[in-house]
C-alpha cells in the first residue's frame, strides 16, 4: 500500500507554510469563533475572582468540583505531545513524523490551560503566589514541600519548560525557512528566533542530539506529571481516593485521552488546512491501532481500581461505591465511561477499515475523550460528597453556570491558540517530512514491491 | 558474520538452508553432550516431587506455613517460565523483525508449565476460603479463590504448549522431511506436524490462530498472574489492600521473562551452537525491553510505597513494616537493587547494551532479585496467622517465614524440574525457529543509502 | 451560639444551610437509631469539631502551612497565610474544617459585639474550631502573671462554659489530677476514627444506654490535648 506523494522540499515547504503565509477566510472564520470561547471563559474567570469562590456549586465537604475535574482533564490531554513525540521519535516509529509538532504544541497549550485551573480555583489568586514562587524567605515562610500541592506546580512547570523547549528545538529549523521566504519586519523576528540556522552538518548535528536528549529527559517528568496529580488525590485519606493504583492509572487514561485528543487534532489539521497529502489514513491507522492497546490497559488499570475499591468491604468505601455505582448521575458516567471510553471506539478501531477513515476516527476519538472527562469526574468528586460514614455532613455538587462557562471555555482558548500557533509557525514539521521523503524506498522483494524504510541507528 | 554490524540491525547473513541444518541438529541427533546435566536435573526434580509429596502428607493442607516457600517458588516460575512467551507474542503482534531467532526461546519455555500447576496442587487446598476474608471475591465465594485460580491457570499452562505447539508446526514437518532415513523419527514428526505442507492457506490458518492464540494468551497471562497475586498473596495479609499490586505483579513477572530469556540467548550462543543467530544485536534490542520493564518496576513499587507511607494509617504502616521495611525490609532492599538500581545503572549505557555480558549479568541479577521479591511476597502472605483478621495490627505482624528442609528441597527441585522440562522441550522442537528465522531473510535487501551500505527490513503488510 | 459570639462567626443564613455552606465550628449531628421506624427511634447527638489531631491529616497538605501544629498541640489556621486550595478540607475525615464562601456579614449593630480578640475571617480562606486559643492565651497570661500554675478549670473554652449538663470538659492530659485526665481513663473512652492513627486530641465516652445496655455514639466529654508548653510556661 503505497500512499506516500513523493514530493519535491520545494513543495513541502509551499504546502506546509500555507497555514502561515495565506490568510483564506476559514481562518477567520475559525478564529472569531474560537474568540467567542476564549472571552467565554475570560467573563466566567472575572465573574470567578470577582465574586469569590461562592459562586460555584462547590461546598462542604465537596470542595473540589469541575474546575479541578478539569485540570486534571488538561494535565491528561498533555501527555500526548510527549507520549507522541518523544516515546515514538526514541522508537522512530515512521508515522510520527506528521503529528509530532501539533501533539507538543497541544502539550504546550493544554497543560499552560491546566495550571491555570487549581490557581484559579484557590479562594484567593492573588495570594497563591505564596504557593507557587516561595518569596517570603525574610520570615522562613516556605512552602510546605510535603504538600502534593507543591509537587504539582514543580512538576507541572518542569514539564511546560521541557516540552516548551522541545517545540523550539524542533522549530529552529523550520524558522529559518520562513526567515528566508519572508521580508521586513518579520524577516528580522523571524531571524532572530532561528538562531542564526543556516542548516550545516554540524547545527543539524547538534540539533539531532538536542531532539533526543530532550525526548528522553522529558520521559520521566512525563510520568511523574501525571503521576503527582494523581497523588494530590491518592494521598489523601479520603476513602477511594486513597487508592496505590492512582498513578500509573491516571497516566495511562492521561495517554489515553492525550492520544485520541492528538487523533481529533489530526483529523482536524487535514480538513482545516486540506493537508490530505501529509496526514494520511495510514497515520490514522498507526494511531488507532496503538490507542487499542492503550485503551486496554487502560481498561485493565480501572478495572483494579473498581474492584480493590470494594474488595475491603469497608462501610466508608462501600458508601461511595453505591453513589458511584446507583446513584443518578453517577450509574450513568459510569456506563457512559465504559461505553464511549472503551467498547465503542475500541470496537471501532479494531477494523482496518474505521481506523483509515477520517470521519469515523475523529467522531471516535471525540467520544473517548468525553469519556476520559467523565471519568475523572467519576472519580473525584464521589469521593468527598460521601466522605467517611458521618452521614450528617454528607453533601451533594451541583456545578453551576460559571464553572460550566470555565469548562467549556478553556476547550475554546486551548484551540484558539493552536490555531494561533499554525498562523505563525508551519504546524506540521517540514524537516521531519524531508527526512520521511529521503528514508522512505520501494524495495522489490519476491515479486512484490514493498514500502520501506530505513531506519537510523 | 555480518560486516556491517555496525548499522543497525543487521543480522547475521545466514541462509535458509543453513538455519534449517542449525535447527534441526539438535533434534535429529540425540547426542550425549549434556546428558550428564539432563541427568542431574531430573533427579534434582524427582528429589522436589518428592519432597513435595512428602510435604504433604507431614504437614497436610491445613498448616499454611508449611506452603509457603511452595507458594514462593510457584509465583516465581510463574512469572519466568509462564512469562515468558509474551515476548514472542508482543514481537509477533507488533511485527518486529528482531523477534525471529528469538520467539522460540520465548515459547519453549512454557514447556515447564506443568510444574508450576503441580506445585499448585496443595496451594489450592491450604488457601483459606474466600468468605469472611476480604479478597476480590465479593459475596462470590462459591469455590472462590482455588477454582477459578486452578481454572484460569489449567487454561494458560495450555495455552501456553499449544502456543509452542502450533507455532512449532511447521518446523516440525521440516524435520519430518529430512527424517525419510529414520522411520520412527519420520512417523514421530509427521504427528506432529499434522499433515503440513505449507500451502497458502496453510499458513493463513497458521498465521490467524497464532495471532489469535497469542493474544488470548497474552490476556489470560495478565489476569492469571493478577489473581494469583491477589488472592495467594496480597489478599492473605490483612489491610493490604494495594490496587497497583497486581499490576505490579504482571510488570515484574514481564521483567522476569525477559530475564530468562536473556539468560537462555546467552547460554543457547555460547553453548548451543547459535553464535550466527544471537549476535550482539539481539541482546541490544532485548535489553531495553529489560530497562524499560525495570523502571516500570520501579513506578509501580513506588506508587504503592508512595500511597501507603504518606497515608500513615496505621494499619498500612504495619503492613508496610511486614513487607518493607522491618520483617521483610532485607529481601525489600535486594530486590530493589537487584530489579531496580542495579539493572539501571548498569543497562542505562548504550555500550554495555550493546554487548553481550551485559544484558545477561543484568538478566541473571533480576532473576535472582524476582526470587527474592516472590519470597518477600508470599512469605510475608503464608506466615499471616490470621488471615481473617480485618486489620494488621502492631502485634500481629508474622515473623520472618523460615524454610524447612523439605522446602529447601522443593524449591530447588521444582526450579530444577523447570530446567529439566525445557531441556526436554529442545530436543523436540527445533531452535530457532526455522520458518521465522528463514521468512526474515527474504525481507531483507542490501541497498546503498548515501554512503552507507544499509540493510533495508520490509514489513509486510 | 456561644461559639458564634466567642468566635466571630458570621451569621449563617438558610441558604447557607441549603447550600451546606454553613460555618459551624461545633456542630450537634444528629443519628436516629432506627432509620427504619420513625416512631421507635431515638435521636442521637454527636457534638462535632475539629478534633485537634496529634498528627492530623489536614497539615501536610497544605502547600503554604497555613494550617499547622502549635507546640502546645493544638491545630491552628493561620488565616493571613491561607490561599484557600481546601485541600485540608478533603482531607479531614470529620469534616470540620469550614471555607468562606462569601466576605461575612455581620447586620448592622452585630459589629458592635465582634471579639476584638478574635480575626473577622474574609472570604476565600478555610477556618474551624480553634478551642478558644484566645481563651487558653488568656488563661496562661493571667496564671503567669499571678505568679501561679495553671489549675485544672482556669480555661474553659466557649462551648464548654455554656453546656448546662457539663457534656463537654476541658483540661489538660499532662495533669495527671485533671478532671479529663480521669474521664480519659475510663473505659467508656473511645477516639472516633481512632483507626485512622491520627491521634485526636478529642475524645469520647459512650453513653451506656441503659435500656438496651449498647453503646452508641454520643459524646461527652472532650479532652483537650497535650499542653507542655503551657506547663513549661507557668513553671518558668
Amino acid at each position: 500500500m503505497q500512499e506516500r506523494v513523493i514530493m519535491s522540499d520545494q513543495e513541502i515547504n509551499n504546502e506546509l507554510l500555507r497555514s502561515v503565509f495565506e490568510h483564506p477566510l476559514r481562518f477567520w472564520v475559525g478564529a472569531g469563533v474560537l474568540g467567542i470561547f476564549a472571552a467565554m471563559w475570560l467573563i466566567s474567570l472575572s465573574w470567578l475572582i470577582y465574586w469569590g469562590v461562592g459562586v460555584t456549586g462547590l461546598n462542604r465537604p465537596v470542595y473540589w468540583g469541575f474546575l479541578i475535574t478539569n485540570f486534571v482533564f488538561w494535565v491528561g490531554i498533555s501527555h500526548a505531545g510527549t507520549m507522541i513525540s518523544s516515546i515514538l521519535r526514541l522508537t522512530q516509529a515512521e508515522w510520527r513524523r506528521p503529528v509530532v509538532r501539533a501533539a507538543e504544541v497541544m502539550t504546550v497549550f493544554s497543560l499552560g490551560t491546566a495550571a491555570l485551573f487549581p490557581l484559579i480555583h484557590t479562594g484567593r489568586p492573588w495570594r497563591a503566589v505564596y504557593w507557587v514562587f516561595p518569596y517570603d524567605f525574610m520570615r522562613d515562610v516556605f512552602p510546605n514541600v510535603r504538600s502534593p500541592l507543591i509537587w504539582d506546580p514543580s512538576a507541572i512547570f518542569t514539564y511546560l519548560t521541557g516540552s516548551a523547549l522541545f517545540v523550539y528545538t524542533a522549530l529552529i529549523p523550520d524558522l529559518a525557512v520562513i526567515r528566508d521566504r519572508s521580508t521586513g519586519l518579520r524577516r528580522t523576528i523571524y531571524g532572530a528566533l532561528a538562531l542564526g540556522w543556516t542548516g550545516n552538518t554540524r547545527q543539524w548535528k547538534l540539533q539531532g542530539i538536542a531532539g533526543v536528549l530532550i525526548s528522553a529527559l522529558i520521559l520521566p517528568v512525563f510520568v511523574s506529571v501525571h503521576s503527582i496529580v494523581s497523588w494530590d488525590f491518592a494521598v489523601s485519606i479520603v476513602p477511594i481516593w486513597h487508592a496505590t493504583v492512582f498513578a500509573p492509572y491516571f497516566v495511562v487514561g492521561a495517554v489515553h485521552s492525550g492520544v485520541s485528543a492528538v487523533l481529533t487534532l489530526m483529523a482536524g489539521m487535514r480538513w482545516f488546512f486540506k493537508w490530505e497529502k501529509f496526514i494520511r489514513p495510514e497515520h490514522f491507522d498507526a494511531v488507532g491501532r496503538l490507542l487499542i492497546v492503550i485503551a486496554t490497559v487502560w481498561l485493565y488499570f480501572f478495572f483494579l481500581d473498581f474492584v480493590f475499591a470494594i474488595a475491603a468491604e469497608e462501610t466508608r468505601e462501600l458508601a461511595v461505591m453505591e453513589r458511584r455505582v446507583f446513584e443518578w448521575p453517577y450509574w450513568f458516567l459510569l456506563v457512559e465511561i465504559i461505553i464511549l471510553g472503551y467498547l465503542i471506539p475500541v470496537g471501532m478501531w479494531l477494523k482496518r477499515s474505521v481506523r483509515r477513515n477520517i470521519k469515523l476516527m475523529f467522531w471516535s476519538s471525540l467520544l473517548v475523550n468525553v469519556a476520559m472527562w467523565s471519568e475523572r469526574y467519576w472519580l473525584i468528586v464521589p469521593g468527598i460528597e460521601r466522605k467517611y460514614e458521618l452521614k450528617f455532613s454528607w453533601s451533594f455538587y451541583n456545578p453551576q453556570l460559571v464553572e460550566l462557562g470555565l469548562v467549556v471555555g478553556s476547550f475554546g482558548i486551548v484551540v484558539f491558540l493552536l490555531l494561533m500557533f499554525s498562523k505563525l509557525f508551519p504546524p506540521i514539521v517540514l524537516w521531519e517530512e524531508k527526512e520521511g521523503q529521503r528514508f522512505a524506498a520501494n524495495v522489490k522483494i519476491g515479486q512484490a514491491v514493498v514500502p520501506a524504510i530505513v531506519k537510523e541507528e | 558474520m555480518a560486516e556491517h554490524a555496525h548499522a543497525g540491525h543487521v543480522a547475521p547473513e545466514i541462509t535458509a538452508r543453513q538455519t534449517i541444518e542449525d535447527a534441526t541438529r539438535r533434534v535429529v541427533s540425540t547426542g550425549a553432550k549434556f546428558a550428564t546435566l539432563d541427568i542431574a536435573l531430573g533427579v534434582l526434580g524427582a528429589i522436589g516431587l518428592i519432597a513435595l509429596v512428602l510435604n504433604l502428607i507431614i504437614e497436610g493442607t491445613g498448616n499454611r506455613e508449611a506452603w509457603g516457600y511452595t507458594a514462593i517458588v510457584a509465583g516465581y516460575l510463574m512469572s519466568s517460565v509462564l512469562s515468558a512467551p509474551i515476548l514472542a507474542v508482543l514481537l509477533r503482534l507488533t511485527r518486529s523483525d528482531w523477534r525471529r531467532p528469538l520467539s522460540r526461546i520465548a515459547e519453549i519455555q512454557a514447556a515447564a508449565g506443568i510444574v508450576v500447576y503441580i506445585l499448585y496442587l496443595p496451594l489450592f487446598f491450604a488457601i483459606p476460603e474466600a468468605e469472611g476474608r476480604f479478597t476480590v471475591w465479593v459475596e462470590w465465594p462459591w469455590g472462590a479463590p482455588g477454582f477459578f485460580s486452578a481454572v484460569v491457570l489449567g487454561l494458560l499452562v495450555f495455552g501456553g504448549y499449544a502456543l509452542l505447539y502450533i507455532s512449532a508446526i511447521p518446523d516440525f514437518a521440516i524435520v519430518r522431511d529430512r527424517s525419510h532415513d529414520n522411520l520412527p523419527r519420520f512417523e514421530r514428526y509427521s504427528r506432529l506436524a499434522r499433515g503440513w505442507y505449507g500451502n497458502l492457506r496453510q499458513w493463513s490458518v497458521h498465521r490467524a490462530g497464532l495471532g489469535v492464540l497469542g493474544g488470548a494468551y497474552l490476556i489470560l497471562y495478565i489476569w492469571t498472574v493478577s489473581l494469583f497475586f491477589w488472592d495467594f498473596g496480597l489478599s492473605l495479609v490483612p489491610s493490604w489492600r494495594s490496587s497497583v499490586f497486581p499490576g505490579f505483579a504482571a510488570m515484574s513477572s514481564l521483567q522476569t521473562g525477559l530475564a530468562l530469556i536473556i539468560v537462555t540467548m546467552y547460554a543457547l550462543q555460547r553453548w548451543g551452537g547459535l553464535q550466527d543467530y544471537l549476535t550482539w544485536d539481539y541482546f541490544w534490542s532485548i535489553s531495553k525491553l529489560l530497562l524499560t520493564t525495570s523502571l516500570l518496576w520501579f513506578y509501580l513499587w513506588f506508587s504503592e510505597f508512595m500511597i501507603y507511607w504518606y497515608g500513615r494509617k496505621p494499619d498500612e504502616i504495619n503492613v508496610l513494616e511486614l513487607v518493607m521495611f522491618d520483617v521483610y525490609g532485607l529481601p525489600m532492599l535486594l530486590t530493589f537493587l537487584l530489579n531496580f538500581a542495579l539493572p539501571l545503572f548498569i543497562l542505562m549505557w548504550n555500550r554495555v547494551r550493546k554487548t553481550i555480558g551485559g544484558p545477561t549479568l543484568v538478566a541473571c541479577l533480576v532473576l535472582v532479585g524476582t526470587f527474592i521479591d516472590r519470597l518477600r511476597i508470599f512469605g510475608a502472605a503464608w506466615g499471616v496467622e490470621n488471615p481473617f483478621a480485618h486489620e494488621m495490627e502492631a502485634d500481629n505482624i508474622p515473623d520472618f517465614l523460615v524454610p524447612s528442609v523439605l522446602d529447601i528441597l522443593i524449591v530447588i527441585g521444582s526450579l530444577a524440574a523447570a530446567a529439566f522440562c525445557v531441556r526436554m522441550a529442545l530436543r523436540i522442537v527445533p531452535l530457532p525457529s526455522i520458518w521465522e528465522v528463514s521468512g526474515g531473510i527474504g525481507l531483507r535487501v542490501r541497498r546503498q543509502y548515501l554512503n552507507h551500505p544499509v540493510t533495508v527490513i520490509a514489513k509486510p503488510e | 451560639m456561644a461559639c458564634q459570639a466567642e468566635n466571630n462567626i458570621p451569621i449563617n443564613e438558610e441558604s447557607a444551610f441549603r447550600e451546606n455552606r454553613a460555618i459551624e465550628w461545633i456542630r450537634i449531628e444528629r443519628y436516629w437509631t432506627d432509620s427504619e421506624d420513625f416512631a421507635e427511634s431515638s435521636p442521637q447527638y454527636l457534638p462535632m469539631t475539629c478534633q485537634h489531631c496529634g498528627n492530623a491529616p489536614c497539615e501536610p497538605v497544605c502547600p503554604v502551612y497555613a494550617t499547622y501544629h502549635t507546640p502546645d498541640g493544638l491545630n491552628a489556621q493561620i488565616y493571613n497565610r491561607c490561599i484557600g486550595t481546601r485541600y485540608c478540607g478533603n482531607n479531614c475525615p470529620w469534616n470540620v474544617r469550614y471555607f468562606n464562601y462569601h466576605d461575612p456579614k455581620f447586620e448592622d449593630t452585630f459589629t458592635n459585639h465582634l471579639n476584638p480578640d478574635v480575626t473577622v475571617r474574609s472570604r476565600g480562606i478555610m477556618e474551624k474550631c480553634s478551642m478558644c486559643v484566645q481563651r487558653i492565651r488568656r488563661g496562661v497570661r493571667e496564671a503567669r502573671y499571678d505568679g501561679r500554675e495553671l489549675q485544672d478549670g482556669d480555661i474553659m473554652p466557649a462551648c464548654a462554659q455554656t453546656c448546662p449538663t457539663n457534656a463537654i470538659i476541658f483540661g489538660d492530659l499532662n495533669n495527671p489530677d485533671s478532671q479529663v485526665s480521669q474521664m480519659v481513663a475510663s473505659d467508656r473512652n473511645y477516639e472516633l476514627f481512632g483507626e485512622l492513627g491520627t491521634a485526636p486530641g478529642l475524645t469520647y465516652l459512650a453513653k451506656v444506654d441503659v435500656d438496651a445496655e449498647e453503646h452508641s455514639e454520643e459524646e461527652e466529654h472532650a479532652a483537650v490535648p497535650q499542653s507542655p508548653v503551657i506547663w513549661m510556661t507557668v513553671n518558668g
